[in-house]
């Protein structure tokens, strides 16, 4: 039992209206506004647990359960979008050494917050996915890692492990089925790169939260060289719905390749900023007018991020006539990412913007590589410059060849994650820069430029 | 032959009158100034060179006064004849990282040729305007950093046009 | 053997080695900073780049083994012009310290600079600062800004010396190589991060300043620190002085690395440790009438059938080629019967390893070939005891002794020198100037240090390892063979009889 209530004096829920919205279609937050319903006895009372003695009592064979959830294609919630099923497919399945499932609540991506309201509301959905992802990958162990500012949702997470072990659904022997599981919630302590999965994986082995050289994949040679699967809070979340209902029941949600439901944390200009449940394919358009009831003071549309601060921008006609699911997003040159959307209306200075994210990518970045440890250092000190108008003109060409010559150059994605919004923002809002340039002191390359806090 | 020929053959005087003419020729245009000679009154009067001029080296000192020179030793190595003996040592200055405890020319093996002064890359060594030396042994031609940057010829003008910018660097190398 | 093809050309390597290593020894360079072949891998310089047909994305070649089939491209416009950019983002906060870093003419990234051509950098911004000259103890100087995070001597500590001293602190630009509260490291090892660190982030404190490398040339020689025999190669400049000592690459003695005590051993050969010309009771005179003189008293003795009055002292430093020359000159050619060395069966005997990785309890660099060859010239050896009686009771007159040029030797010779009668006539043949002081009325004459022989050492292991040298450092000092050689050309020279005074 994680012992931090007497150390940290601000723990609070985080404030989000949950009431449902028109346009919603809610699988995993259908009933997040009961109250308690994270504690055991009223998740049990609204069918939670179903799911995992469906699949204990009837000793399921590992083999259906993978193929179930990968007849239900759900992919992976965090960012990459891999399909779920076929991750736990690549675990090898006569090893000797053991398995690991590693849960990764490290929700760090700029605008994304949705994990909270699962973490914080319903732990035991998470929990329950969680068992049954182990029994399915032959773990007996796993690990929620959950980030270190996360601390309310860390404690109400670790009282629902608590609980499930007082009900037997953890420990020795779950339901009688002979499968012993443990779980532990392992706290972060404020990288972002530990979100990326081997960087999490070298958090929780106790080493510097770099991430590893692949090949070998975590699947194959993860946590402690052992076959490791990470899934996000949300993809887990999903899977009891799916044994629940079946599989079928949940590809006929969504479109054929972006099946079921998203959560969607939106912030920016809207009138309803707010995490938001909502089917997959449902177009932009809809989503911003019903559900979060338009923009803020009835301005116009500029930019969107769709999928957190890594996604590339998309401009106001790309994302009116897009929907929301993973094929349409990536049409249009973004991707849907982690489901963080960022809705920024005509009186946002994109180039501060994208300085502000090049700033917290310099940050986070972990300094293994040298592509990326140069080279976010690098944007942030010319977008810098832009700001304090001493840019150069050749400055602009220089932020698109550094993006492009870090983008496949590294270890992990990183990296990607600033390189590619740079080169969107270059690409789609050129004027925005060129406003920065005319009001420009600087002309010439070799004069000095503003000293800047390294 | 002529009477004037008949009288030149048989008298010497005349031979020297004329030789004299020549010679009180030169000797007017001479020392009246007419003639431009090319040699000078050295030392009252001495030729002005070039500032290209490659004289007596020099080397230059920071606008702090410390010398320039970072015992790089790539004079050393470009040197064609092999006169430039280096010894670097850390500097007592916490400020400064590395400098040349010696800086030895030997001016008898330098061919003056400038190599040194094109290899340098923070413009510690130049060729200087100075070309008088003289000495009673082989020993003194050996100039070291006293002569090649405070010599009282250099008036104190031998500043390098690199300057270091104002940066922090903190030693801890040194005992003291 | 794997059949691999690299640059459309097919070649055969065995299988399961690392793609860099492979490639280097089949003569093509893939460039690298982080990898290194006694390490882990760690993939974090990003310069190894190498295209894989049919694979958009470049691939790092050290994370790469040679398997059948495997078909990499090393010299595409796109893979030149991916390290071209490593090699940029390498540099856009390296300082440019160039004239002050005493790594300049060996330095990894002034190599790839000319290779790979990406002469102008377009980096305008301010260079991120950090510590420079930091004081890692007795041994290091680290640079904090000249470090280009390659990680590999974090790995090292980690993996080779397991002392974990040296860490990667804050994360992305900010970070830097220190140690824990910036303690100073205390390891027998630590030098050895100095010979793999690419760039000047750690020098040598001992070869600080000194001499610019390429004014250096190498010559590989074995270690005198011990009986590990440790391979080297001595960095000397025009044979006058030697600078340093860094370890070369042998499998089966040293690997890669050698200890911090080994790294001194060379400041016995150079001038102020040496004997620079052959002294006769502090007199100095040329070398070849040193022999002279030496022979005239041996004459005597020879021709008088007085050989027993002859002794000779010799150690286990000595190669086995002298020991050999010494043997054959002294006691088959004069025949000198008496010889005492130190107890080297009992060197051999306490030997063991001191730190469980490479450096060894005997001091001695040849006790296993000393064993070897005494015992195959059959050779009888009296000890350090028996001599100091005999020199008491006055029965030698005439001592022969070969002292070496390490600490290690010196109680023995006080100890002879103690007992040592005033009409005995002593020769010392020896590189050490102290040892010259301490024999200062005898005829002394100077020898060649240990890294200036050629001739065959042999390990604990009893694996012989070649000395090799080029060079000599003073003119008088000749080495052993050439001093016995001499001796032996000088008693059959007729002459006259000349009476021992």
């Amino acid at each position: 039992m994680i012992k931090h209530t007497q150390h940290y004096k601000n723990i609070r829920p985080m404030y989000v209206d949950l009431t449902p919205q028109p346009g919603e279609k809610r699988l995993l937050m259908e009933h997040v506004q009961v109250p308690n319903i994270h504690t055991l006895p009223v998740y049990e009372s609204k069918g939670g647990y179903q799911a995992l003695k469906k699949v204990l009592e009837s000793k399921m064979d590992r083999e259906t359960l993978i193929k179930e959830v990968q007849g239900s294609a759900v992919r992976g919630r965090g960012g990459a979008g891999f399909p779920t099923g076929n991750k736990w497919n690549f675990v090898p399945k006569n090893t000797d050494k053991p398995h690991y499932l590693l849960c990764n609540a490290d929700e760090s991506e700029p605008g994304t917050f949705k994990d909270r309201v699962i973490l914080e509301h319903l732990p035991h959905m998470m929990i329950e996915g969680m068992i049954i992802g182990s029994y399915a990958i032959q773990a007996a162990r796993s690990y929620v890692y959950i980030r270190g500012e996360y601390t309310y949702a860390t404690e109400i997470v670790d009282r629902a492990i608590q609980e499930a072990y007082k009900a037997g659904y953890l420990g020795k022997n779950i339901l009688g089925s002979g499968f012993d599981h443990e779980m532990v919630v392992h706290r972060g302590a404020g990288a972002y790169i530990c979100g990326e999965e081997t960087g999490l994986i070298s958090s929780l082995e106790g080493k510097k939260g770099w991430p590893k050289l692949k090949p070998p994949f975590p699947a194959v040679e993860g946590y402690l060289r052992c076959p490791t699967v990470v899934n996000n809070v949300e993809t887990l979340a999903c899977v009891p719905w799916i044994i629940n209902h079946g599989a079928e029941a949940y590809a006929k949600i969504g479109t054929p390749k972006s099946t079921g439901t998203k959560m969607w944390s939106v912030s920016g200009d809207v009138t309803r900023p707010g995490v938001y449940e909502v089917e997959n394919g449902i177009p932009f358009k809809d989503f911003l007018e019903k559900v979060c009831g338009g923009m803020k003071g009835g301005r116009k549309l500029k930019a969107l991020i769709p999928g957190g601060s890594s996604a590339p921008i998309m401009t106001a006609e790309e994302a009116m006539s897009c929907t929301l699911d993973y094929e349409s997003i990536a049409s249009k040159g973004s991707m849907l990412g982690s489901g963080g959307m960022v809705v920024l209306d005509d009186s946002r200075d994109l180039v501060q913007v994208l300085k502000n994210l090049a700033e917290f990518y310099r940050e986070e970045s972990c300094g293994q590589c040298t592509p990326c440890r140069e080279g976010t250092g690098w944007l942030e000190k010319i977008l810098h410059s832009f700001t304090e108008r001493q840019a150069r003109r050749e400055d602009l060409q220089l932020l698109k060849t550094t993006s492009q010559n870090m983008i496949g150059r590294t270890i992990c994605v990183l990296a990607d994650s600033i390189a590619m919004p740079v080169l969107s923002y270059l690409e789609k809002f050129p004027g925005e820069f060129e406003n920065y340039l005319q009001g420009s002191s600087n002309t010439s390359s070799m004069s000095g430029r503003v000293k800047h806090n390294g | 032959m002529s009477a004037l020929a008949e009288l030149e053959k048989r008298s010497y005087w005349i031979g020297i009158v004329k030789g004299l003419l020549i010679t009180g020729r030169h000797f007017i245009l001479n020392l009246t100034g007419i003639r431009k000679r090319p040699t000078i009154e050295y030392p009252e009067k001495r030729r002005k060179y070039s500032n290209r001029f490659m004289g007596i080296h020099v080397l230059t000192l920071k606008p702090t006064g410390e010398i320039a020179c970072t015992a790089c030793m790539l004079c050393a190595t470009n040197c064609p004849a092999d006169c430039i003996h280096i010894v670097a040592a850390e500097s007592p200055n916490p400020n400064i990282e590395k400098y040349p405890a010696v800086y030895e020319i030997d001016l008898m093996r330098c061919v003056f040729c400038g190599f040194c002064e094109e290899a340098c890359p923070v413009d510690a060594v130049r060729m200087g305007r100075d070309y008088e030396y003289a000495e009673l042994s082989e020993r003194n031609f050996v100039i070291g950093i006293d002569y090649l940057a405070h010599r009282p010829q250099l008036k104190k003008k031998n500043v390098s046009v690199f300057h270091e910018p104002e940066k922090t660097f903190k030693s801890t190398v040194r005992a003291d | 053997m794997a059949k691999v093809k690299i640059n459309g050309k097919d070649f055969e390597v065995p299988t399961g080695q690392n793609l860099v290593d492979a490639a280097e020894n089949l003569g093509i360079d893939i460039p690298h900073y982080c990898y290194h072949p006694g390490l882990s891998i760690a993939g974090q310089c990003r310069m190894c780049y190498v295209e894989q047909p049919g694979n958009s994305k470049l691939q790092i070649a050290c994370n790469m083994k040679c398997s059948d089939g495997l078909e990499v491209i090393t010299d595409s416009p796109k893979v030149k012009d991916a390290v071209k950019w490593s090699l940029e983002f390498h540099l856009i906060n390296h300082p440019i310290d160039c004239p002050i870093c005493d790594q300049a003419g060996e330095c990894g990234l002034q190599d790839y600079y000319m290779e790979v051509g990406k002469y102008s950098s377009e980096m305008r911004e301010h260079k991120q600062i950090k510590q420079k000259a930091v004081d890692l103890g007795e041994k290091i100087v680290l640079d904090k800004e000249r470090c280009i995070l390659c990680g590999r001597c974090v790995r090292f500590t980690q993996e080779v010396s397991k002392t974990s001293e040296l860490g990667i602190y804050n994360r992305g630009d900010r970070s830097v190589i220190g140690t824990v509260n910036d303690e100073v490291m205390k390891d027998n090892y630590q030098v050895n991060t100095v010979d793999i660190c690419p760039v000047g982030a750690l020098t040598s404190k001992d070869f600080r300043f000194e001499q610019r490398v390429w004014f250096l040339k190498e010559v590989s020689s074995v270690c005198n620190g011990c009986s590990a025999g440790c391979n080297i190669d001595t960095h000397h400049k025009s044979g006058k002085h030697i600078y340093r000592l860094k370890p070369r690459y042998n499998p089966e003695v040293n690997e890669y690395w050698m200890c911090d005590d080994g790294r001194p051993t060379y400041k016995t050969a150079n001038y102020d440790h040496r004997l620079t010309a052959a002294k006769l009771g502090g007199v100095e005179l040329p070398t070849n009438e040193a022999v002279t003189t030496w022979m005239n008293d041996l004459r005597t003795l020879i021709a008088t059938e007085r050989t027993d009055e002859i002794a000779a002292w010799i150690h286990p430093d000595l190669t086995s080629e002298e020991i050999t020359s010494i043997v054959k000159t002294l006691r088959d050619e004069f025949g000198i019967s008496q010889f005492y060395s130190e107890d080297a069966d009992k060197s051999a005997r306490d030997d063991k390893t001191v730190d469980q990785l490479l450096k060894r309890a005997d001091l001695w660099c040849n006790t296993q070939g000393f064993l070897k060859v005494t015992s195959a010239l059959k050779l009888k050896l009296g000890s350090l005891n028996q001599l100091e009686e005999r020199l008491a009771q006055a029965k030698i007159n005439h001592l022969v002794i070969f002292g070496s040029e390490k600490n290690v030797g010196v109680q023995s010779l006080k100890r002879i020198r103690a007992a040592l009668p005033a009409d005995c006539f002593t020769v010392l043949i020896s590189p050490r100037l102290q040892n010259a002081e301490l024999f200062s009325h005898s005829l002394a004459i100077p020898s060649i240090s240990h890294y200036e022989k050629n001739g065959t050492i042999m390990n604990w292991k009893k694996i012989e390892q070649k000395l090799g040298s080029d060079f000599r450092m003073f003119k008088s000092a000749w080495s052993v063979e050439e001093i016995l050689t001499s001796l032996s050309q000088e008693y059959q020279r007729p002459q006259k009889e000349v009476s021992r005074a």
